[in-house]
């Protein structure tokens, strides 16, 4: 597994987002991004192929961030190895432990699970107070003691760090889900015509090309908003074929600006894909057609219900009642049920309405089961249930209620 | 697709060809048969038990329709998934991502008890109540034609025709689903691989 870490000086979502468009495995906590190589460097022909893309689209923020960082072999290790001073480290693969081994023990405050980093500094850094007045230089010192005795001298505690370490923890990082919105703002000032202006533009709509890609959906509809000194206009472009073409957007840019006029100097322009459209499914597995039969089923459930209605067919969401025909609802999406409980009183597999019957009571057996108390606002009386066993080895379920029977279930 | 003529291929291939024919791959359901509650407990004739279990083996395998006459049906249907022989290269098919459709005009499936069973996942079960017999069995054989089930559990107060019933259990075993048909009312037994009465 291969990891570029990146530090940036700020939280840059746009950033992560158009990083998507090379690698479905992005991580981004605060300032730090990470980005799996090993996910789509096949795709890409090599590692080198996939370094030329990063560095692509590294190019169009160039200017905008300053970025330093590292390649390594797990994301844990990344931070304290990235060298500073803007650069871009690559260790070759399997060097990755060797050279944080080699660091100081000031690398440990930056080693580990990112989340949690902030959290644990106070007491790294007395932990690597600690460790030097005990003997203890680099990381590797640390690396090399036995689990054990990490326990004995350090606490428990520091043996998740032990482990992150040397690489035996695995590090679990939320995938960056892009939200918000699509929105790029340019300054124009330096526009001084409309040839200028359209070379301008080349930076926002590539940038949005990758984010859209990101994303994986097409521009229907872009807005331009055009701040000009005397105050701002904005502009809608409707695409009757979406796109994400940045080329192909530029011509169409530059076309329909050529019939707009200002009349006060142009400061900046912002461009904000406000509607868009999915291209395609998302990614699926490769060995299951679990995602596409789950979309079938999804909309052979909307038929389904929209034919017999919502409250006769559809998933079962189990509730907490006590009451046994409210005890679940029909919902549309599939719900994780909770549990089995320890106790679940005999109850039968199929159940009616409850509708009042003549019951002969002389000719079955009766068995009290359970008496159910009904909610006191509806008024209704407190239910007797009983097992009855009747002739031909047949069971009921029923309740009686102020003199009156009613059939409730069958064991069938 | 080329056809090719009967009478043109060698006899073992005639005979393969002939096998595949479902109706005569078909093993005839021979009564009496063991309840199926005997086949959980282990009681009853051994021989008979052990083609009951090949039969429902071959249905689990194949697919195709399953009959209860039984008005005790469901809980015989519990009892045989419970009990049933699973294939040894597939999953247990309560881990599997099977899904099951379950159909019934009259009353409703107790969604809390068949989850007390721990019968079949829940969250893999859609349901449909339509208000007519004659809706159950073609909301079921719809359900059944779109290849998104392996399992289907139909409950119907009233028969159809066999012509119908021959659809369903094409249908079946052409996708591989398992049908269970809750039915008191007389069906047409060659086209199930097994019914029980109780």
């Amino acid at each position: 597994m291969r990891f570029l870490y990146l530090r940036l000086p700020e939280p840059r979502p746009d950033f992560a987002e158009a990083c998507l468009a090379i690698t479905p495995k992005v991580h981004c906590v605060g300032a730090h991004l990470y980005l799996e190589i090993t996910a789509t460097q096949n795709y890409f022909g090599g590692f080198e192929g996939w370094l030329a893309r990063f560095d692509s689209l590294r190019a169009l923020y160039e200017n905008e961030i300053p970025f330093e960082g590292v390649v390594a072999d797990r994301p844990e290790w990344a931070a304290p190895l990235c060298a500073g001073s803007r650069r871009l480290l690559i260790l070759p693969e399997g060097q990755s432990q060797e050279a944080l081994y080699a660091k100081g023990l000031t690398a440990l405050l930056t080693c580990g699970d990112p989340q949690s980093l902030e959290a644990e500094h106070k007491v790294r850094v007395k932990l690597i107070q600690f460790m030097k007045q005990v003997g203890l230089h680099t990381v590797g010192d640390f690396a090399r003691l036995p689990p054990d005795a990490v326990v004995r001298r350090f606490g428990k505690g520091v043996l998740q760090l032990h482990d992150s370490v040397r690489g035996k923890r695995p590090l679990c990082l939320r995938v960056f889900e892009p939200e918000g919105r699509l929105a790029e703002v340019m300054d124009a000032e330096e526009a001084s015509c409309h040839d200028s202006l359209v070379h301008l533009m080349n930076g926002p709509l590539t940038k949005m090309e990758a984010r859209l890609l990101g994303r994986a959906v097409l521009a229907k509809k872009i807005t331009f908003t055009f701040k000009l000194e005397s105050g701002a206009k904005q502009k809608e472009l409707f695409l009757t074929e979406p796109s994400r073409n940045s080329g192909a957007l530029l011509t169409l840019f530059s076309e329909w600006v050529n019939g707009l006029k200002w009349d006060s100097p142009l400061v900046k322009v912002g461009v904000e894909v406000t509607d868009t459209i999915a291209q395609g499914s998302r990614q699926l597995h490769l060995f299951d057609d679990e995602e596409t039969r789950q979309l079938d089923l999804q909309s052979y459930l909307e038929r389904l219900r929209h034919r017999l209605g919502s409250d006769r067919a559809g998933f079962i969401k189990l509730k907490e009642n006590h009451l046994p025909e409210r005890t679940w609802e029909m919902v549309a999406q599939p719900v994780l049920p909770a549990p089995k409980r320890d106790f679940y009183p005999a109850r039968p597999l199929y159940l009616f309405t409850p509708k009042p019957f003549v019951f002969n009571a002389a000719l079955w057996r009766l068995t009290a089961t359970e008496k159910l108390t009904t909610s006191w606002w509806s008024g209704e009386p407190p239910r007797q249930y009983y097992l009855a066993h009747g002739p031909g080895d047949q069971k009921l379920w029923l309740f009686q209620t102020e003199e009156k029977w009613y059939l409730h279930g069958e064991f069938c | 697709m080329v056809s090719l003529p009967l009478s043109g291929l060698a006899p073992e291939v005639r005979l393969k060809n002939l096998k595949e024919l479902s109706f005569l791959s078909k093993p005839q359901a021979t009564y009496p048969s063991p309840s199926v509650k005997d086949v959980a407990e282990g009681k009853g004739n051994d021989a008979a038990t052990s083609a009951f279990l090949q039969r429902s083996l071959q249905w689990m395998e194949k697919g195709g329709l399953a009959q209860s006459s039984s008005p005790r049906g469901a809980e015989s249907m519990v009892r045989l998934l419970h009990s049933a022989p699973l294939p040894p290269h597939k999953p247990a098919w309560k881990e599997a991502k099977e899904y099951a459709v379950w159909v019934s005009d009259t009353g409703m499936l107790n969604a809390e008890a068949f989850h007390q069973l721990e019968c079949f996942p829940l969250q893999n079960l859609i349901v449909a109540y339509p208000p007519e017999p004659r809706e159950v069995w073609r909301i079921g054989l719809e359900s059944i034609q779109t290849g998104l089930f392996r399992w289907a559990f139909l409950k119907v107060s009233e028969g159809c025709e066999p012509s119908f019933l021959r659809k369903l259990q094409l249908a079946s075993e052409k996708v591989n689903c398992r049908t269970f048909i809750l039915c008191s009312r007389p069906l047409p037994h060659w086209l199930f691989r097994f019914s029980f009465g109780s």
